[in-house]
C-alpha cells in the first residue's frame, strides 16, 4: 500500500497519545500490544479496499485513546493537590511580577533593588518551573 | 451483563481454548478497541482471561498479545450467558428493546 510507512506512524503517534495516558507500569505493554496490532489491521485480508484498511486501522488506533481510560485501578490519578495549585499559581503571577520588576529597574536605573528583586523572582520562576517540571505533567510517555 | 461483555464471551466460547488477539476480537464482537480493551484488562484482572505474548513468526514482526479464557473463565462465561438465556426465555416477549442486554446483577459480571 502506498504511503504505508507513514500511515503506521501515524497509527503509532496516536497510540503513543493514547499510552501517556495511562500508568506507567502498563504503559510499554499497551504501547506494543497496540501497535503490534497496527500492521495486522492494515493487512486484513478480510476488508478488500486499500482505503478502508487504512481507515479501520486509524479508527483502531484513535479507539485506544478512549480505551485507555482504564477503569478502576489502573486509572491514572489526577490530583489536584495545594501543591499543584501553589505552583500553578505561582507559574502564573510570576512572570508578570518579574515584568514589573524589569519595569522598575528600566524606569530606575542604577537602583540595585529593582535588580535584586528582578533576580529574585527570575530565580522564584525557574525553581517553579523545575518543580512543575518535576511534579510531572501528567502521562507523558517514555516511548 | 452488557452486550458489549456478551459479545466477547460468545466470541471467546465459541473456541474456548484459541488464542485471541485483540483485533480477532473486536472483529468477532463487533467491537472498537476503545470499548475491548478495558474489558479485557478488566476480565484479566478478575482472572477470567489470561493474556501472553506470541514469538513472531517473521523477522521485524513485532510480537503480538493474545487473549485465553481461563478454565475459571470459561465456566464463569458459560454460566453467565446460560442464566442471561435463561432470563430471556422468562422475560415476556416486548418488555426489552431487542439488542438490548439485562441490567447486571450486583456481584456479578457485567
Amino acid at each position: 500500500m502506498r504511503g504505508e510507512g507513514r500511515l503506521l506512524r501515524i497509527g503509532e503517534v496516536l497510540v503513543g497519545w493514547a499510552c501517556r495516558r495511562l500508568p506507567r507500569r502498563i504503559r510499554d505493554e499497551r504501547y506494543q500490544e497496540w501497535v503490534a496490532e497496527l500492521p495486522v489491521v492494515l493487512h486484513d485480508p478480510e476488508i478488500r479496499f486499500s482505503g478502508r484498511r487504512a481507515a479501520r486501522m486509524l479508527g483502531y488506533a484513535l479507539g485506544t485513546i478512549r480505551g485507555a481510560a482504564l477503569p478502576g485501578r489502573h486509572r491514572r490519578r489526577r490530583r489536584i493537590t495545594r501543591g499543584t495549585v501553589l505552583v500553578g499559581a505561582m507559574l502564573i503571577f510570576m512572570p508578570a511580577g518579574l515584568g514589573l520588576d524589569v519595569w522598575n529597574a528600566v524606569q530606575t536605573p542604577g537602583d540595585w533593588t529593582s535588580y535584586f528583586f528582578a533576580g529574585l523572582t527570575l530565580l522564584g520562576l525557574a525553581a517553579n518551573l523545575g518543580l512543575y517540571l518535576r511534579r510531572g505533567r501528567p502521562g507523558k510517555a517514555r516511548l | 451483563m452488557t452486550a458489549p461483555l456478551e459479545r466477547v464471551l460468545r466470541a471467546f466460547l465459541t473456541d474456548p481454548s484459541a488464542r485471541r488477539y485483540g483485533y480477532d476480537l473486536m472483529k468477532a464482537a463487533s467491537l472498537k478497541s476503545g470499548t475491548l480493551y478495558p474489558m479485557l484488562g478488566r476480565l484479566e484482572e478478575e482472572k477470567l482471561v489470561s493474556s501472553a505474548w506470541e514469538t513472531p513468526q517473521q523477522d521485524g514482526q513485532r510480537p503480538r498479545k493474545y487473549y485465553q479464557l481461563t478454565d475459571d473463565g470459561i465456566a464463569v462465561a458459560r454460566l453467565e450467558l446460560a442464566q442471561l438465556s435463561a432470563a430471556r426465555t422468562r422475560a415476556p416477549a416486548g418488555t426489552r428493546a431487542p439488542g438490548r442486554a439485562a441490567r447486571p446483577a450486583p456481584g456479578s459480571l457485567g
